[in-house]
């Protein structure tokens, strides 16, 4: 193992399947001093972080399928050691061809295995604010 | 009475009988025809037809008086026939009013005896007739009728939306064929039956409703009838306050709803396509803006980014116009006489800078010196080739050379494109000529597409009636082939 393994206390896994995206998010992210992975599939991620857990996952909700990313996050809760890191589901379009995924409140949420759920087209602020509050959230769940 | 003098004919053997009958009946106004015996008198019978009536003795030569009687009778139901008689006797009477006599004048007689009867007879005549002309005006009117009430019965028979009619009871008195075809088990109800035993109970519940209203009303509804969806009209059948009935329409608006949710699902899915580079531009110039970067270079690479996905966008708006031009028919395709030839160099030639960036070589073979030319929209099959083409370029793996190949094969020509990229599962292969469909995985998702491409192209050749497949194998690469019906022998000699 690297010696970047052991230090995985700024890091950030960024999936989505549009380099683009993965560009702006790796950009704010890193602008605030993150260390960021980029991942096109759920697959690619979950391989990364068999030897390492991220502090956070932001993860894009539509990629090969609709619902990738809720289904990303279900693989995520079910791994005892990745269980607790925080996900944010970022996509494109809250209702998307009809269906409306987006959830209404924090059950929704939690049925989801979702921490934070962002509509892309928000801000920047809105953006490192939901990250910054899911880190801080969970580094207190962490060292109680 | 008339002003048209009425004509009788008298028929007797005796010359006495004859002329007295004559002045009796011509100091009345009447015109009178002889006749000396039964045969001279059907004669004279059919030679004129127009008598009102005839006065025939009963002894006569050659033919008999109610031979003759009978004879007219047959085809006469007018005229009055009075049998004139010597030998009167109850027998002869009766035997001649069986035959078709309206009565029997005994010889010998006064003009009166002559007269009266004759008077009768005509006055019983004219109300025969006219009881004739009313019942033949009263079956007219009633065939009128009978074929108005067909006419109407036929016309809801034929339509194609579904009737039913209550009355205030609330019994189903009627319904067409159509309401039978779209609801499951109404034919096996004998009408008129309650409104309650409909098999349908919402239908019958607005039904109830509507009569329950008091004066006319029309209640509107979509209905689910037997997994189809009906649009409803009850409109109810009133006369000032009180409900006689209600007429419920059932039109079947199934593919209609089908087609709206085809279409908004559309919409939404362009609006999500404009949405996602409007968004990634939007982040990036966020990022130039804030500074994040600290680095004019890294900056510079952000803005060639948007400018990548802004024109990605703009194609993705003309694809949309084309599609859309295509879809509502505004597209005229100028059929000229085109040679494939040309328009695969054009494409390639169009194609050629990106490839030389990418490092991608583009064959073209001719196999044979055959004219490769269709009857086809020049600008058109620039679109639908240039697209094959540019895909190739766009999804070859790595340096992996593209070819295009164009060759007569019959009465067509085919042009096939080939790429050796990472190929299309077989359960995408479909998928990919419906629009924004786009196979998303780590290798497309560096490749910009607006998921119309493929769709467009499918429309154009299908315009031309041609036909477009694709044979792929993952992992190996795509061949793209567009068939097309080869243009005539002469038009391609004067081309």
């Amino acid at each position: 193992m690297s010696e970047q393994h052991s230090d995985t206390s700024r890091l950030v896994v960024v999936v989505d399947d549009d380099p683009d995206w993965q560009e702006i998010e790796a950009s704010r992210l890193e602008g605030e001093g993150y260390r960021v992975e980029r991942f096109f599939t759920a697959e690619e991620a979950l391989a990364f972080m068999r030897d390492r857990t991220p502090r956070l996952i932001v993860s894009d909700l539509m990629m090969e399928r609709l619902d990738s990313g809720f289904d990303f996050a279900g693989r995520v809760r079910s791994d005892p050691r990745l269980a607790r890191v925080p996900i944010l589901i970022m996509t494109a379009a809250a209702a998307k061809r009809g269906f409306d995924l987006s959830p209404q409140n924090s059950d929704d949420l939690a049925a989801m295995g979702v921490d934070a759920f962002l509509d892309k087209s928000e801000n920047e602020d809105r953006f490192l604010e939901a990250v910054r509050r899911l880190i801080a959230t969970s580094g207190k769940e962490a060292r109680p | 009475m008339s002003p048209e003098p009425q004509r009788v004919l008298v028929v007797d053997d005796e010359l006495g009988m004859r002329e007295g009958c004559r002045k009796i009946l011509e100091s009345e106004g009447y015109v009178v025809v002889t006749a000396e015996d039964g045969q001279a008198g059907w004669e004279a019978y059919q030679a004129d037809r127009g008598f009102i009536a005839a006065f025939v003795d009963i002894k006569m030569p050659r033919m008999s008086g109610i031979e003759l009687v009978e004879k007219i009778r047959a085809i006469d139901d007018d005229i009055i026939l009075f049998i004139i008689t010597a030998f009167a006797s109850i027998d002869t009477a009766v035997d001649a009013t069986k035959k078709g006599a309206y009565g029997y004048i005994p010889k010998p007689f006064t003009p009166d005896e002559l007269l009266m009867p004759f008077q009768h007879g005509l006055e019983r005549r004219r109300l025969a007739m006219e009881a004739k002309r009313l019942t033949r005006e009263r079956e007219d009117r009633l065939l009128e009728l009978a074929f108005e009430r067909s006419k109407s019965g036929a016309v809801l028979q034929c339509m194609a939306d579904g009737v039913l009619v209550v009355n205030a009871e609330r019994r189903v008195v009627m319904h067409n064929g159509s309401a039978a075809r779209m609801i499951d088990g109404l034919d096996s109800l004998p009408v008129p039956f309650d409104l309650s035993a409909l098999p349908v109970p919402a239908l019958a519940d607005l039904i109830d409703t509507s009569l329950a209203h008091a004066g006319p009303s029309i209640e509107t509804r979509e209905l689910r009838v037997n997994d189809r969806t009906m649009m409803v009209n009850v409109s109810t059948l009133a006369d000032s306050a009180t409900t006689r009935g209600a007429v419920a329409v059932l039109r079947d608006i199934t593919e209609l709803k089908k087609l709206e949710t085809a279409k908004s699902m559309f919409v939404s899915m362009v609006a999500h396509e404009v949405k996602r580079p409007i968004g990634v531009i939007e982040g990036y110039l966020n990022i130039v803006l804030s500074g994040l970067s600290h680095d004019p270079n890294k900056d510079r690479e952000v803005l060639e980014r948007s400018l990548i996905r802004a024109r990605s966008l703009r194609q993705l708006v003309t694809e949309l116009m084309n599609l859309t031009a295509l879809e509502t028919g505004h597209f005229t395709a100028k059929r000229v006489p085109v040679d494939l030839k040309e328009i695969v160099d054009e494409a390639v030639d169009a194609c050629r800078d990106r490839a030389a960036e990418k490092g991608v070589d583009i064959d073209v073979l001719w196999p044979d010196g055959d004219a490769l030319v269709v009857m086809a929209d020049r600008e058109a099959m620039q679109t639908a080739i240039g697209n094959l083409v540019d895909n190739a370029v766009k999804y070859t793996a790595g340096q992996s050379p593209v070819a295009v190949e164009a060759r007569r094969v019959g009465a067509t020509i085919r042009v096939a494109v080939m790429d050796h990229g990472i190929g299309i599962e077989p359960a995408d292969q479909v998928k990919i000529f419906e629009e924004f469909f786009r196979v998303r995985n780590r290798f497309t998702a560096t490749v910009p597409g607006t998921g119309l491409g493929l769709s467009l192209v499918r429309r154009l050749v299908e315009l031309h009636e041609g036909r477009i497949s694709v044979a792929s194998e993952p992992g190996k690469g795509s061949t793209f082939t567009v068939i097309l019906p080869a243009a005539e022998e002469t038009r391609c000699a004067a081309n």
